[in-house]
């Protein structure tokens, strides 16, 4: 699957839920019930190659679902 | 001279057959009083007619102008009795009991009278009852039997209405006004039970005569919902088909296929034919009221387009051959196994149907679970109510609407968003238009002028039309007003809902940005028309939100459902009769397409697939290992075709290549598959992408349950024999136990039986109790073993109600200089979805071609006048309308529907979706339009695309 369309699909997700010291929290929950791993996996693989172009909140979703994931 | 009366003397039952007609509607009262009707005492509710009273209990008074649809009238003079202590002799319809009261229906007088008045009827009516199409189902015919009536004195050489004329313009029914008897039935079922006022009696004394507004049938406001036809107690409204074929001998009890509403019918045939569809009085949805779909556009079942033996091909330029079913199953399994081998697991999966019963999408999804091994299988609801689901369960803790249909009674403001329900769900809009007419407040959030907004005897207090794109900023606004001004139900937000978010979302809707004045600027809706709407709603005291597709297919889909939820718990309009949050479901089982667990995260009733405890129960009981995580929605099932990940797809009833979004991704994915597996009625635009065609059945042959927009789970059973010669879950079973997992039924009960055992709130249901109860809405269990009418009466099925914050997100559409108007969809009353059904019956007399609504301003500014055929592009594609240039549409937007083809509304519309559910945002596309040179061929329309592929 086209990296863009996951990076626009994750901005979405961030951009439609209120900033909050759990927003990442609502994000990661989203992303594990409603995306195919394979998806966050190769989410996972750019945000971390490419973490200057996305959020704080991103980054931090994707640092947090790789730790569990690796736990 | 001699009648040819119909010798049967029973009473009239036109409502169809089986089903009795007691003349009046029946009362509610709870206060018992006592009444004496030919000597035989009897306790009958307060309010009840005496024409009812003496029905009820096995006493039929003639009647004509009395039905119990309808309020009484009056008129007929038939059903006059004689009542003690009462001078003359009052009619029984418009008299209702008193206590004590003392009845005789059969005296020497009312005999005599009755037969008089019934020989004026006869002097001017044809005398050929032999021959007439409603013989033997003509209650004149009956009520002149029962006066006993043996000559007419009168004789037939005065002034009559023998040579009166037939409209036969309507393509279902036809109005021969020789024999109308002018009992005003047909107008009062227009106005009563439809709505719609169409009709009316013009002229006076002896030239009075029915008249639909001084035009034939298909030229007047008519919207042929047969509600006339059924009413009449003569052949003067007579089905078409009745008047072709004959009077039906036998009957079956089914639920249509078309919308959410799921209204109930009796197939009644003559012989295996069927000869009409005549909604069910008894039927929990429609309660004998039909629209023009359910009630004539049935043909297609049997239209000669039907594919009925399966057909395969190697490649999408081959031509089809047909082959044999084990042929068909064996090439389809082979294939996907070997796909799978190359691929992976996950290359392959299936779509379901809410066009399907719940026993054939509850299979179809095992089948993709437990045979393909993955939970790649989505449903169609994907691009119309997930967000629905999604806002829902995230605020109330279910996936589904909140009341029955009936609920609407008893509602004092009326809130339709997004929705149009007059065309989409006529059967319910005229539930709605009573209570309107009642007096029932109604407020409609919409772009376009719906019907709904200015039709007879219905103007809706606020018409907030705001911008396509704003309903987040607007409903926000709704909520500011009712929490700035102290119109939160506090009482029922501290004992009902979650302190933690309530508390958050007070706070955020609070804020400026939330307030009316700031949305005029980005909605266009005037601040003191939001404030006002708001105050209305919050103060109303029975409040109910009734939505629709405006409402999902956006960006921000499931934020504005959340936004919905977030105000009727706010003002406490949850959890009782006339309030709730209710989606009008597009198709007639998308409820149940969802409930049986056809999304990749869930389980059927709503379970997450991660549920360890939840998945062990599905093991167990299939024997099969389950995948523990989400499988692909549609559009990543797409995206990954594009990319090669995902090679194999199994479509299930639903043209996505007419109905999904951006049509030419579409294509792309569906052209990237080695496999496309079609099973459906006809040859469609997915079609022309695959391999495999299974052909399917229509609902006339199915066996199984629907479940309609307030989860009410409705029996479907076969009208006729399966034209392809299986019932589609069988099929689904072979081709399981061919791709190596053993999958048997051994009828479409044992898997309800199935579906029962693993999920909860289907426990107590089974064909056997709804065959004894007719229908029952779940949850139907242990706690609610005659099912749940209203949800969250209690408490929220989550526990707390849930606030959710709702910040309004512009969607990236916009409107800008290239393409300065923006593109909304919709529906129209005579045609369904994507107009497979429909196209291929008579309901294209009404709607050949989809069209473009344009604004005046608009039109004049290009030049383009009505009817003229224009250009509409975006940046996705382009495509070739007619103009139809309206006053529905403000300046600056435009409407078009998605019923054709060959228009292909859908080649524009763009990738663009919900956040949260990725439901196509169908509602906002960016576009502009021009004049179109008539021969010129559009660039990027369905059918140059399909015919370049």
């Amino acid at each position: 699957m086209d990296i863009s369309i996951l990076t626009r699909m994750a901005g979405d997700i961030e951009k439609n839920i209120p900033v909050h010291e759990e927003t990442y929290l609502r994000i990661s929950e989203h992303l594990v019930k409603f995306w195919t791993p394979k998806m966050r996996s190769d989410f996972y693989q750019h945000v971390t190659s490419n973490r200057n172009d996305f959020s704080e909140t991103l980054n931090k979703v994707v640092d947090e679902l790789r730790a569990k994931a690796n736990a | 001279m001699t009648l040819l009366s119909d010798p049967r003397g029973t009473m009239p039952m036109r409502s169809g057959i089986g089903e009795a007609d007691y003349g009046t509607p029946k009362s509610n009262s709870d206060v018992m009083v006592s009444v004496t009707i030919d000597g035989e005492t009897h306790l009958v509710p307060e309010g009840t007619s005496v024409m009812r009273a003496a029905g009820e209990n096995g006493c039929d008074i003639p009647k004509l102008c009395a039905t119990d649809s309808l309020q009484p009238f009056g008129s007929c003079r038939m059903c006059i009795v004689e009542i003690d202590g009462r001078r003359g002799t009052p009619a029984s319809c418009t008299t209702p009991v008193e206590d004590g009261m003392v009845v005789r229906t059969q005296t020497t007088k009312v005999a005599r009278l009755r037969k008089n008045v019934m020989e004026l009827y006869i002097s001017d009516h044809p005398l050929d009852c032999l021959t007439c199409s409603a013989n033997g189902d003509c209650e004149l015919q009956d009520m002149a039997g029962v006066a006993g009536l043996r000559e007419v004195r009168y004789g037939m050489d005065g002034k009559n209405h023998l040579d009166a004329p037939t409209d036969a313009s309507n393509p279902y029914f036809s109005f021969d006004e020789s024999k109308c008897i002018v009992c005003n039935r047909c107008v009062r079922a227009c106005d009563e039970v439809q709505g719609t006022l169409a009709l009316t009696i013009e002229g006076r004394g002896f030239n009075s005569k029915v008249s639909p507004g001084g035009l034939n049938f298909l030229s007047s406001e008519c919207v042929s919902c047969g509600a006339c036809v059924q009413a009449c107690p003569t052949a003067t409204l007579q089905e078409k088909s009745v008047i072709d074929l004959g009077m039906p001998t036998r009957t079956v009890q089914t639920t249509c296929a078309y919308c959410g509403v799921g209204c109930s019918f009796n197939a009644e045939l003559r012989g295996d034919e069927l000869v009409r569809m005549v909604p069910t009085k008894t039927g929990g949805a429609n309660e004998g009221h039909s629209c023009v779909k359910g009630r004539f556009a049935w043909g297609y079942a049997s239209h000669s387009d039907r594919i009925t033996k399966p057909m395969l091909r190697e490649k999408i330029t081959d031509e089809w051959r047909e082959v044999s079913w084990d042929e068909a199953i064996q090439y389809t399994a082979t294939k996907l196994k070997a796909i799978q081998e190359k691929y992976g697991d996950n290359s392959i999966g299936g779509i379901t149907s809410s066009r399907c019963t719940n026993e054939e999408i509850f299979v179809v999804q095992k089948m993709i679970r437990a045979a393909f091994g993955n939970n790649n299988v989505d449903t169609c609801a994907r691009v119309c109510h997930s967000p629905t689901g999604y806002g829902l369960s995230t605020t109330f803790g279910t996936s589904a609407g909140t009341q029955d249909f009936k609920s609407v009674a008893n509602t004092d403001v009326i809130v339709v968003i997004g929705a149009n329900p007059t065309d989409a769900h006529p059967v319910f809009a005229s539930r709605m238009k009573r209570r309107i007419r009642q007096g029932a407040n109604l407020i409609v959030i919409d772009p376009r002028k719906i019907d709904l907004v200015e039709s007879a005897h219905i103007k809706a207090d606020h018409h907030l039309q705001l911008q396509p794109g704003t309903n987040v900023a607007v409903i926000n606004a709704i909520a500011h007003v009712i929490a700035t001004e102290g119109l939160i139900d506090e009482e029922f937000v501290a004992e009902r809902c979650d302190p933690g978010p309530f508390n958050r979302w007070r706070k955020f809707i609070e804020l400026p940005e939330n307030s009316p004045e700031v949305v005029e600027a980005q909605s266009g809706v005037p601040a003191e028309t939001i404030r006002q709407a708001a105050r209305l709603y919050a103060t109303g005291k029975n409040a109910a939100i009734y939505y629709g597709l405006g409402v999902t297919e956006h960006s921000q889909g499931s934020t504005m459902v959340m936004g919905m939820a977030n105000l009727a718990m706010a003002t406490g309009n949850i959890g009782r009769d006339g309030v709730g949050v209710n989606p009008l479901r597009g198709q007639n089982n998308v409820q149940g397409a969802c409930d049986m667990g056809s999304f990749p995260h869930e389980l059927s009733g709503y379970r997450h697939v991660s549920d360890n405890a939840v998945r062990e129960q599905f093991e167990m009981l299939w024997d099969v290992k389950l995948m523990s995580d989400p499988g692909m929605r549609i559009p990543n099932m797409f995206d990954n075709a594009i990319s090669g990940e995902f090679r194999g797809l199994f479509v299930h009833g639903e043209d996505i290549a007419q109905s999904d979004p951006n049509t030419k991704h579409v294509e792309h994915a569906l052209k990237s598959m080695d496999l496309v597996v079609v099973q459906d009625l006809f040859l469609n635009e997915t079609s022309k992408f695959a391999h495999v065609f299974l052909p399917g059945t229509s609902f006339l042959e199915k066996d199984g349950t629907f479940t309609n927009a307030e989860r009410r789970i409705n029996r479907v059973r076969p009208v006729m024999a399966a034209k392809n010669g299986k019932q589609e879950w069988q099929i689904i079973c072979e081709l399981s136990q061919a791709m190596g997992y053993e999958m048997h039924y051994d009828n479409a009960a044992a898997i309800m039986d199935e579906i029962a055992e693993i999920t909860p709130t289907f426990k107590g249901v089974s064909f056997a109790m709804l065959d004894e109860v007719g229908s029952v809405q779940w949850p139907c269990n242990d706690a609610a073993p005659t099912g749940t009418p209203i949800m969250h009466v209690e408490g929220f099925v989550r526990g707390q109600g849930q606030f959710m914050e709702t910040p309004f997100v512009p969607t990236e559409e916009r409107s800008n200089r290239k393409f300065p108007l923006l593109l909304t969809t919709g529906r129209i009353l005579s045609q369904y979805n994507v107009g497979a059904q429909t196209r291929r019956t008579a309901n294209v007399t009404w709607h050949t071609e989809d069209v473009l609504e344009i604004h005046e301003a608009d039109a004049a500014m290009r030049g383009i006048v009505d009817g003229q055929k224009i250009a509409v592009s975006s940046r996705i594609g382009e495509t070739i309308l007619t103009a139809l240039v309206s006053d529905r549409v403000p300046a600056g937007v435009v409407h078009t529907t998605f019923h054709h083809p060959t228009s292909g509304a859908n080649v524009v519309t763009t990738e663009y979706s919900d956040w949260a559910t990725n439901c196509p945002e169908f509602k906002v596309t960016a576009v502009e339009i021009r004049p179109a040179d008539s021969s010129a061929a559009p660039t990027n329309t369905l059918e140059s695309v399909l015919t370049k592929a």
